[in-house]
């Protein structure tokens, strides 16, 4: 199948900063990719991009085999966008916004009203539907926004920082609503600074760092570039901490203050039976020992040298 | 149910009213907008007729016969700037991003705004017509020069809206909108809308605004009250 994103050497300066350095991704169709990176790393100029708002200074972009620079108008049939703020009228009703989208994505009239009640539904807003949005809690706006860009039924969904600013409960919401509508069929390509979102709700990660791609994969294989797995160990009784890292052998480290010990693995579940045996052998009683996967935090910071930078949404709440 | 993908799209028409329907509802669902627009328009209007008005001498006229028509196209800018608020503030909340990005014209969506926003200017512009007959305005013409010259006021309405409609796309913030539209009034004391202009100082006498301007005041003035005063008086509108 054509992928749904190919760009080709994308650069957009905007003065002297390269908010595209040259960036080329190709993202297959029937995928959700998230495209992960700090604050500045261009992921807001790309989509931006691809939403025909931005026009690339060089490089090709195609949307759905379009070419962006050529037809833009037709690849505004393609796509529905969702940006950083909801962009929903607070004096109308959610059912008058999306009918009123649907309007301008060029369906009539009783199209509209089918399709507005559709996306309520979908978004699990029909109860709230005659409320004026100026009522809505930011959690339901943004859960409208993205109902908004989904009345025209696009074939590709972008959603750039779909949860920045909003509370756990609603970040919960609106990745439910996204994970629905990926079940549906819809291709989406979401932009986050949370590595847990991107975890959770894409198949494909594509880092970009500095406006260029840095990796781009399955969650599984960056994790597996990054590096090894840790065997995490929690014995029973704390005063087994030495036999226990004694048998596991010299690359155990031991985190006294939660009774732990963690080894770096390389050989998957083989090396995790072999640690079960050795621990056996050695008589220490267990709580607890899994084979854990580096977290795509860990894949950030070996891939570009530093941290994403990003607010936790803990932080962003309170 | 699932959402069918859109067999048509919707044309420059569709979309003008579309985005016109959204400003209205607006609107009406916050009549503060309006009310506070009128009232202003209105305490402007009776300030200069009661309080400034008779400090100024206009001959061969009443004051009252002078100031209405003047001011009621002059008193467009004041209801205008709101638009460019409005529309300062559909651009930060990431409105005309999504617009841009749907298979429609922008030009309509800008068409449909001051579409809205000249039918607001121009039901406060009647508003304060009507007060101005109250305190003592008359029309001289006939019902069809009248006519034509509230025809005109609603033309004047379009016309400005779609400055301010551009001026609020410029300004880059609601802050900044709404300095450019409190900045265009005392432009408008410029014109010879409130005092003749051969009674201001030589250099405004003389410029663009008073004198030369093709587009707004001079001609609202000459619309509006010059058929009446051209047979009150000869010397009532003298060209400058």
């Amino acid at each position: 199948m054509e992928p749904i994103v190919e760009a080709e050497g994308l650069t957009k300066r905007f003065g002297d900063v390269e908010a595209l350095a040259g960036l080329d991704l190709v993202v297959p169709a029937g995928k959700v990719l998230a495209l992960l990176g700090p604050n500045g790393a261009g992921k807001t100029t790309f989509v931006r991009t691809i939403a025909t708002l931005t026009r690339p200074d060089a490089g090709t972009l195609r949307v759905a085999g379009i070419d962006v620079a050529r037809h833009p108008h037709r690849v505004r049939r393609v796509i529905g966008l969702a940006g950083q703020s909801a962009a929903v009228e607070p004096a109308m009703s959610g059912r008058e916004n999306l009918r009123m989208v649907a309007r301008l994505f060029g369906h009539g009239r009783r199209e509209s009203k089918v399709a507005a009640a559709a996306v309520l539904d979908q978004l699990g807003l029909t109860d709230a539907g005659e409320r004026l949005v100026r009522t809505y809690s930011g959690g339901m706006r943004r859960r409208l926004d993205l109902g908004a860009s989904l009345v025209g039924a696009p074939r590709l969904l972008l959603l750039d920082e779909p949860t920045t600013g909003l509370d756990p409960r609603s970040r919960n919401e609106l990745w439910r609503a996204i994970e629905a509508l990926v079940d549906q069929g819809t291709d989406v390509l979401l932009t986050t600074q949370y590595l847990d979102e991107a975890d959770r709700l894409a198949d494909h990660i594509a880092i970009i760092d500095r406006g260029r791609l840095v990796a781009a994969g399955t969650a599984d294989e960056l994790k597996s570039r990054a590096g090894r797995d840790v065997i995490d160990v929690r014995v029973r009784d704390a005063q087994d901490l030495g036999c226990a890292a004694a048998a596991l052998g010299g690359e155990a480290t031991v985190d006294a203050g939660r009774s732990r010990v963690a080894l770096p693995a390389t050989g998957g579940a083989d090396e995790l039976v072999a640690a079960i045996r050795a621990l056996d052998g050695a008589g220490v009683a267990l709580d607890d020992i899994a084979l854990r996967r580096p977290t795509l935090d860990d894949v950030f910071l070996a891939l570009t040298g530093h941290t994403t930078d990003a607010e936790t949404p803990e932080e962003v709440s309170a | 149910m699932t959402v069918l993908v859109p067999t048509g799209t919707a044309g420059p028409l569709t979309t003008a009213f579309t985005i016109a329907a959204r400003t209205g509802l607006q609107l009406a669902r916050t009549p503060q907008v309006l009310g506070i627009a009128v009232v202003q328009s209105v305490l402007f209007l009776l300030m200069f007729r009661y309080v400034i008005g008779g400090a100024i001498g206009v001959e061969g006229v009443s004051y009252v016969e002078f100031l209405v028509p003047g001011f009621v196209v002059s008193g467009l800018i004041f209801t205008a700037g709101g638009s460019a608020v409005a529309v300062a503030e559909d651009a930060a909340s990431g409105l005309y991003d999504r617009l841009r990005s749907l298979p429609i014209p922008g030009i309509a969506v800008l068409a449909g705004r001051a579409l809205a926003d000249a039918a607001l200017m121009f039901f406060v512009a009647l508003v304060t017509l009507l007060v101005g007959v109250v305190v003592g305005f008359r029309f001289g013409g006939s019902a069809a020069e009248a006519l034509a010259a509230i025809g005109l006021v609603a033309v004047f309405s379009l016309a400005f809206a779609w400055i301010f409609v551009w001026l609020g796309l410029v300004s880059g913030s609601a802050q900044a909108a709404q300095g450019l539209g409190i900045l265009g009034v005392p432009f408008s004391f410029l014109s010879s809308a409130f005092v003749r202009s051969t009674r201001c100082p030589r250099c405004s006498r003389s410029s663009p605004i008073t004198s030369r301007s093709p587009s707004w005041s001079r001609r609202g003035v000459d619309c509006c009250s010059g058929t009446r005063r051209r047979r009150r008086s000869s010397t009532a509108f003298p060209t400058t």
